[in-house]
């Protein structure tokens, strides 16, 4: 059977020129300081009920995210903090969430026209690695790809990753990386971009 | 671009035109990736040709917008599904009954249009959220709470309009009844508005439900005979205080009495909160991270389901367990509720045995730390803490896609609550359907309880096929045996509606002559509530 990691690295095969740079970027990201993608997010939302979850707050917050913990509930800062934000202008954000908090935030987005640009689906293996179900802009997806295939901390990559990726609507995402992956689970951790559609779009 | 049935595609390109000219092109909706955000998520009929899907989407901002849309529809023959936040999850979702039909989303409509405190009403548009509701409130520090569900994302509008409910007081619990004057787009584009509503000028719009003459306002719930552009909702002042207390009675068969007293205690306004029953002998309702029911448990509670409840009285009473416990809750002054408190056990008293705990005495409003730890829409705060459950725990090994409600009224008695678990237990035996060992009632209505069955939707096509056909077959047994639900998704609205079908479906009947006078076009949400238009009757099923 094949594994996550060569069904990942499968997808690079086809598509390797494009991603170099981008890989020596988040790489640059990895091992520096911050990066002005991270701090472009409004806020990067972690669950901190889990430990992958909080080693993705720490390591956006170390890349110059401004982080935000929840335990689950995104009511206090739904109605405290990212509502008032959306009022006054709509930016993009990030997290890694059970698939609840997601699920609200994404149809919150949609009622001011934003959209979730990127979704990355971890489901912890026994011991060993997660897989990943991965839909990403079309350019970014390569990257995301080889990434996690390279990377034994998949929390902190899935931080470097959001805090890389292209903010971009119009590239719609496309799925790729699923590895025995069930989308009925709702016990996995999902990392996620939502972004304001691109200018020239409908709200 | 889809397009609706029946409708040419050159006449549905001019009326999205028209709805263009009407309301901005930037609120017509025509490409699959913005009328899919339309789909509902819940859709028991997920991925599957039957799933019910819209051909467009159009969002006023104004009560003239709505109306010019309607017209346009009326014009062409567009089929239109209003939906207010389009939150409505579980019950449908935003996705249509009719598929090709235009989503009238109303979202943009989304002032409040005034809240009186000492009067204790509001007036919204469709599209105010009761988070939009709170936020006004609090800015102005409005000393009144709005009763709200869990979750809280969606309408004021929308949740009354399919008659939701809450968890403060009795006469805010259910969401239509404590509504006052609404106003309301005709199919032909007229603005009718109803109670005091319809004196020009009138001063007591929001606070004399039934003005003069027919008091037409129910017909607009869970219905489709027009489109509703304001309501307005008496408010519950800020109480000065909560108390809560639990009863506890050892025998399964103290139910009965148990009942018997707290719909005395409620009906006369001693206490006024959501009561919350549980069985700590059967373990119900089960917290998230319980242990799963034990076979040999899970027998015991299958005879006394069966009216033999011996057995599971003598395990609750090895266990040091009480058959039933009810937490009981009281808003009023903090001086009086320890006394309301202490009558409410006197009554309770007369079963012997029955033993109370004491909760704290919470003087309002909630502190911010307060606001942690409680469940928040007791307390009139709108909340989505709903959505972080669902996580796999050994109660919930499969987590799921979501769920729909099959949501009996049952008489409000220890009586009818054994019997509708046997009912229901006979038939997942008989039938292999998914019933829970014992459905504890939920206190929603001041003078009904309501079972729900929360039916696990999946995005498998086969998984949804066996849920569904076990759905229909409770909707029926239910139906045999006097019990009605309250409300369905789109999925099963004609179903429910062929049960209520006394002196053949008089009551259908007199909708469908209805529909026929205020929309003979059948443009408004055609088959809501198993309501359908003179020309798409004959495929209702």
């Amino acid at each position: 059977m094949t594994n996550r990691r060569e069904v990942l690295q499968g997808g690079i095969a086809l598509t390797s020129l494009p991603i170099v740079a981008n890989v020596a970027w988040v790489a640059a990201g990895a091992s520096s300081g911050t990066n002005a993608s991270a701090r472009a997010l409004y806020r990067v939302v972690f669950d901190d009920r889990f430990a992958a979850a909080r080693a993705f707050g720490a390591e956006a917050r170390r890349l110059g995210a401004a982080v935000h913990g929840i335990d689950g509930d995104i009511t206090d800062f739904w109605y405290h903090n990212l509502d008032l934000q959306w009022r006054r202008e709509t930016l993009a954000i990030a997290g890694m969430t059970l698939h609840g908090p997601l699920f609200c935030l994404e149809r919150l987005a949609w009622d001011v026209g934003m959209r979730v640009v990127y979704r990355a689906e971890h489901v912890s293996a026994r011991g060993g690695p997660s897989t990943y179900l991965i839909q990403a802009p079309q350019g970014f997806l390569p990257l995301a790809s080889a990434q996690h295939a390279r990377e034994n901390d998949w929390a902190r990559c899935a931080a470097r990753l959001v805090a890389s990726c292209p903010l971009d609507t119009r590239a719609y995402p496309t799925a790729t990386g699923v590895d025995a992956v069930s989308t009925e689970d709702n016990d996995r951790l999902i990392s996620w971009v939502i972004a304001p559609r691109a200018r020239g779009q409908a709200a | 671009m889809r397009t609706p049935p029946g409708v040419k595609q050159s006449d549905f390109a001019q009326a999205v035109s028209q709805f263009e000219t009407a309301v901005g092109k930037q609120y017509v909706y025509t490409s699959d990736e913005d009328v899919d955000l339309y789909r509902d998520a819940y859709s028991p009929f997920w991925g599957e040709s039957e799933e019910r899907a819209a051909s467009a989407a159009v969002a006023p901002e104004s009560v003239e917008q709505v109306q010019a849309v309607v017209r346009i529809a009326n014009q062409f023959k567009i089929p239109l599904y209003t939906i207010s936040t389009g939150r409505n999850l579980g019950y449908g979702g935003s996705a249509p009954n009719y598929s090709g039909s235009v989503v009238l989303d109303m979202k943009r409509m989304n002032r409040v249009l005034d809240v009186n405190e000492s009067m204790a009403y509001a007036l919204v548009e469709p599209g105010v959220s009761y988070f939009d509701l709170y936020r006004y409130i609090q800015e102005r520090n409005l000393k009144v709470w709005l009763d709200v569900p869990d979750p809280g994302w969606g309408s004021p509008v929308g949740n009354s309009l399919d008659r939701g409910g809450g968890y403060t007081m009795p006469e805010f619990r259910f969401h239509f009844d404590c509504h006052c004057g609404m106003e309301i787009v005709l199919a032909n584009g007229e603005l009718l508005r109803t109670g005091m509503g319809a004196l020009p000028g009138a001063k007591t719009w929001q606070q004399y439900k039934s003005g003069f003459g027919p008091w037409i306002d129910g017909i607009f719930s869970q219905s489709n005979f027009g489109v509703v552009t304001k309501m307005g909702f008496w408010l519950m002042p800020e109480p000065d205080a909560f108390l809560s207390g639990t009863v506890t009675v050892p025998r399964h068969t103290d139910l009965i009495p148990l009942i018997d007293t707290l719909n005395y205690l409620e009906n006369s306004r001693i206490c006024n909160g959501f009561t919350e029953l549980s069985s700590p002998a059967m373990g119900l309702p089960a917290a998230d991270d319980a242990a799963p029911m034990s076979p040999e448990l899970a027998a015991i509670i299958a005879r006394a389901v069966d009216g033999n409840s011996a057995d599971l009285d003598r395990y609750a009473q090895s266990k040091g367990l009480g058959a039933w416990s009810a937490k009981i809750k009281f808003y009023g002054p903090g001086k009086a509720l320890p006394v309301q408190w202490e009558y409410a056990k006197e009554r309770f008293s007369k079963i012997a045995g029955a033993t109370f705990k004491d909760g704290e005495l919470i003087k309002l409003p909630l502190t911010p730390e307060q606001k942690d730890k409680v469940h928040k829409p007791e307390f009139g705060l709108p909340a989505l803490s709903v959505f972080s459950m669902g996580a796999r725990n050994a109660n919930n090994p499969t987590p799921t896609n979501g769920h729909q409600w099959f949501s009996p009224i049952i008489a409000r008695s220890g009586e009818a609550v054994f019997e509708a678990n046997r009912i229901f237990a006979q038939a997942g035996r008989e039938f292999g359907l998914p019933v829970p060992p014992f459905s504890i009632p939920f206190f929603f209505w001041e003078r009904s309880f309501l079972f729900l069955f929360g039916f696990p939707v999946t995005h498998d096509v086969e998984k949804n096929k066996k849920t569904r056909a076990a759905f229909a077959k409770l909707v029926q047994i239910a139906a045999e045996h006097g019990f009605g639900e309250y409300r369905t998704a789109p999925a099963y609205q004609d179903l429910i509606m062929n049960t209520y079908s006394f002196n053949n479906h008089a009551l259908r009947r007199f909708h469908e002559r209805l529909k026929d006078a205020v929309d003979p076009n059948g443009i408004l949400s055609p088959g809501r509530y198993g309501i359908w238009p003179r020309h798409l009757r004959e495929q209702r099923k």
